[in-house]
């Protein structure tokens, strides 16, 4: 098979030195950015952007050190999540539930063995069948055209809102607000400024990295001010985490339930870890819970979800990788960092550059590797990393935005606008309105508008171009599965 | 006016509303706005106001939503700012917190500071402030000041905020121009001869 030699080819990319640091850096990065609560991925890689431009580092070793930083912070997220009960995304909240009890029980350890175990399998599964099919499924998309992407994409913002169980109402605003924002610069096609206001430096647009290091890390430390958030930082002694034979042959099962269910709902653009991990946990509850112990510090209930979260993290890379369409907020900031990059994910990108692709399945494979035999001994030190004060991990967040902002045009003006941003990110985050529609409203609202002109221009104005291939009424149909599902998956969610 | 309330009165009464205004503005005002963008020649039937009016749209149905049905007022807004295994929310303790119960052992290092406007208006301020200190004072310094306003409202111990923060940005300083080769401002306070 073809794909067997390309990730050989792969491997040997992903084992080069640099990048092996990378990717050894990337995960011991994101785990402690993970750990600390409030931050998560996203902030992570948009700090990180600048810099990788700086540093000039090439872009399969920029790629690996992302995929690195995306995989460790999850986990780090899961430490912070089952020791004290703090989970920093919607994700881990599934792993709480029997995870915390865990912990005060004494078998914290074990909770974090088997978490760091289930992630593994999940991701290495996920990796399996990436390989299986992105192939196949790249060169089924070299059949997509404008209108059909503008469905795809139209499919992950259904997804998206369908999924997040939050107030639609205020889903709605989010998205608009991103493609609002989007619309900020020149016309794509006619090149009319718009919303520039006379600003010669909005004309190419609102800098994505500007954008979200505003929204995301600038609203976190807005909020770290004020009012207090209170994040229990008594962390319980946990030395080292201790796996043993028998916890896993007990929740072997789960860990390969929770990895299946994960990566199929990673796959579809717009579900992901939330969804992924509420279907994992009670479908195992069902499945599995004969005494009543899921709920009270039952193992399985950990190790299912974790395995569906590592699961969907990467199946949710088959979508962006292949088809260019980013499921999820992280994603979406992925491939803002991937077109900075010059390298533009979608069908061409396993044709013309299959070593940053297969450089980058084989590099997350290691990172998995990493992931597991890294973070069991040292989840000690992590946890200690969890008792800094709040009075050094916010000016520590400012000052890296601060940095990593002017590292991107050397403006002051930039500056400005992320303080703009984070000051209308802790308005949102108050007014509980989530931020990832918005930033996918950002990213692929351009993409979106541009879809749609351009097919309707081949079409002379015609917008039944838009339902007129089987493969674009396939995906308006999976769009309208997708936005009655929710009523469905109510019935699996736990109680 | 007998015993009714008066529309005002209606919307402001409660959170979500005087958001949903808020957004009900800004979204007329954005489609106000883009009334201007037009081509003379007709190009594409979507042209450049398709993209904002879609916004609009999106803002202005969102909004009347929000102002009929707003949520509830407190409530696990954990779970309901998520969209997504991404989506920043504020943390369930927040949550719990809102809602009136105990959100767990408070330990903060550091003395809590009382909790309200001041100390969001101080880092609002270092905020704005600071980008027009950096040219003036160059990197290290400007952004020492900034983090030491930011790290103080949070309980850092005079001696002790000042040491991490301005250690923190001259470790960034350090870092980003002698190892990663970035150009950051070094002042004009220091420059020979004046900026």
């Amino acid at each position: 098979m073809e794909s067997l030699g390309l990730l050989v080819e792969g491997f040997a990319v992903a084992l080069r030195p640099f990048n092996l640091f990378l990717a050894f850096g990337g995960v011991v990065l994101g785990t402690v950015v993970g750990l600390l609560p409030g931050i998560g991925p996203i902030n992570a890689i948009a700090i990180l952007i600048p810099v990788i431009f700086a540093a000039g580092i090439p872009a399969e070793s920029a790629l690996i050190l992302l995929a690195g930083i995306y995989y460790g912070s999850q986990y780090g997220n899961s430490i912070s999540t089952i020791l004290l009960n703090v989970p920093g995304t919607t994700s881990a909240v599934v792993t709480a539930i029997d995870g915390y009890p865990l912990t005060r029980q004494g078998r914290g350890g074990s909770a974090l063995a088997i978490a760091a175990v289930a992630s593994f399998v999940g991701g290495t599964l996920a990796i399996f069948g990436l390989v299986l099919l992105a192939p196949a499924l790249a060169s089924w998309a070299l059949r997509f055209g404008p209108a059909e992407y503008f469905a795809l994409m139209a499919l992950a913002f259904a997804a998206l809102s369908s999924f997040s169980g939050g107030s639609h109402a205020k889903a709605l605003v989010a998205t608009g607000l991103g493609l609002l924002l989007a619309s900020v610069g020149m016309d794509p096609i006619t090149a009319v400024p718009r919303f520039t206001f006379g600003q010669l430096r909005l004309l190419d647009g609102l800098d994505f990295v500007v954008v979200t290091l505003g929204l995301f890390a600038i609203s976190e430390v807005l909020l770290m001010v004020a009012p207090l958030r209170r994040a229990g930082l008594d962390a319980p002694p946990v030395s080292r985490a201790w796996i043993s034979l028998k916890d896993l042959a007990f929740t072997g099962w789960s860990m390969l339930r929770g990895s299946v269910i994960g990566f199929l709902i990673g796959i579809l653009p717009g579900a992901g870890g939330t969804v992924s991990t509420f279907v994992a946990y009670g479908a195992e509850q069902r499945i599995s819970d004969r005494e009543g112990t899921f709920g009270k510090g039952d193992l399985r209930g950990v190790a299912a979800p974790e395995a569906a979260s590592n699961a969907s993290a990467t199946g949710a890379m088959i979508p962006l990788l292949t088809l260019g369409v980013p499921g999820s907020a992280t994603t979406a900031v992925l491939l803002g960092a991937l077109m900075g990059l010059n390298v533009t994910p979608g069908p061409l990108l396993l044709e013309r550059n299959p070593e940053i692709f297969w450089g980058l399945v084989a590099s997350m494979y290691l990172g998995n590797l990493f992931l597991l035999v890294l973070n069991l001994p040292l989840v000690g030190l992590f946890v200690k990393i969890l008792t800094l004060p709040r009075w050094v991990v916010a000016p520590g967040i400012a000052g890296l935005a601060f940095v990593a902002v002017y590292a991107v045009n050397g403006s002051v003006f930039d500056l400005w606008l992320m303080a703009g941003f984070g000051v209308l990110g802790y308005g949102l985050r108050r007014a509980g309105i989530p931020l990832a529609p918005l930033i996918l409203g950002l990213v692929l609202g351009p993409l979106m508008e541009k879809n749609l002109r351009r097919s309707l221009l081949l079409s002379g104005g015609e917008w039944g171009v838009l339902v007129s291939s089987p493969l674009s009424l396939g995906i308006w149909s999976t769009t309208a599965f997708v936005l009655l599902a929710p009523a469905l998956l109510r019935r699996l969610r736990p109680s | 006016m007998t015993g009714r309330r008066s529309p005002w009165r209606w919307v402001a009464d409660h959170h979500d509303r005087r958001v949903a205004a808020g957004i009900l503005t800004a979204a007329a005002l954005a489609a106000w706005i883009s009334r201007d963008f037009r081509v003379s020649f007709l190009v594409d039937p979507v042209g450049p106001r398709g993209l904002p009016l879609v916004a609009a749209g999106l803002l202005l149905a969102g909004a009347s939503w929000m102002v009929l049905r707003p949520g509830a007022r407190t409530g696990p807004e954990g779970r309901d700012a998520a969209g997504g295994s991404d989506a920043i929310a504020p943390l369930e303790s927040d949550a719990r917190r809102d809602a009136g119960e105990d959100a767990g052992p408070d330990v903060l290092q550091g003395a809590p500071s009382k909790a309200g406007r001041s100390p969001l208006g101080a880092a609002l301020a270092t905020l704005f402030v600071y980008p027009a200190l950096l040219p003036v004072l160059g990197f290290p310094l400007a952004t020492g000041f900034a983090l030491w306003a930011l790290a103080r409202p949070l309980g850092a111990r005079g001696g002790w905020g000042a040491a991490v923060s301005f250690g923190l940005a001259g470790g960034l300083h350090l870092v980003f121009v002698y190892l990663l080769g970035v150009r950051l401002p070094v002042g004009r306070l220091f420059l020979a001869g004046g900026g």
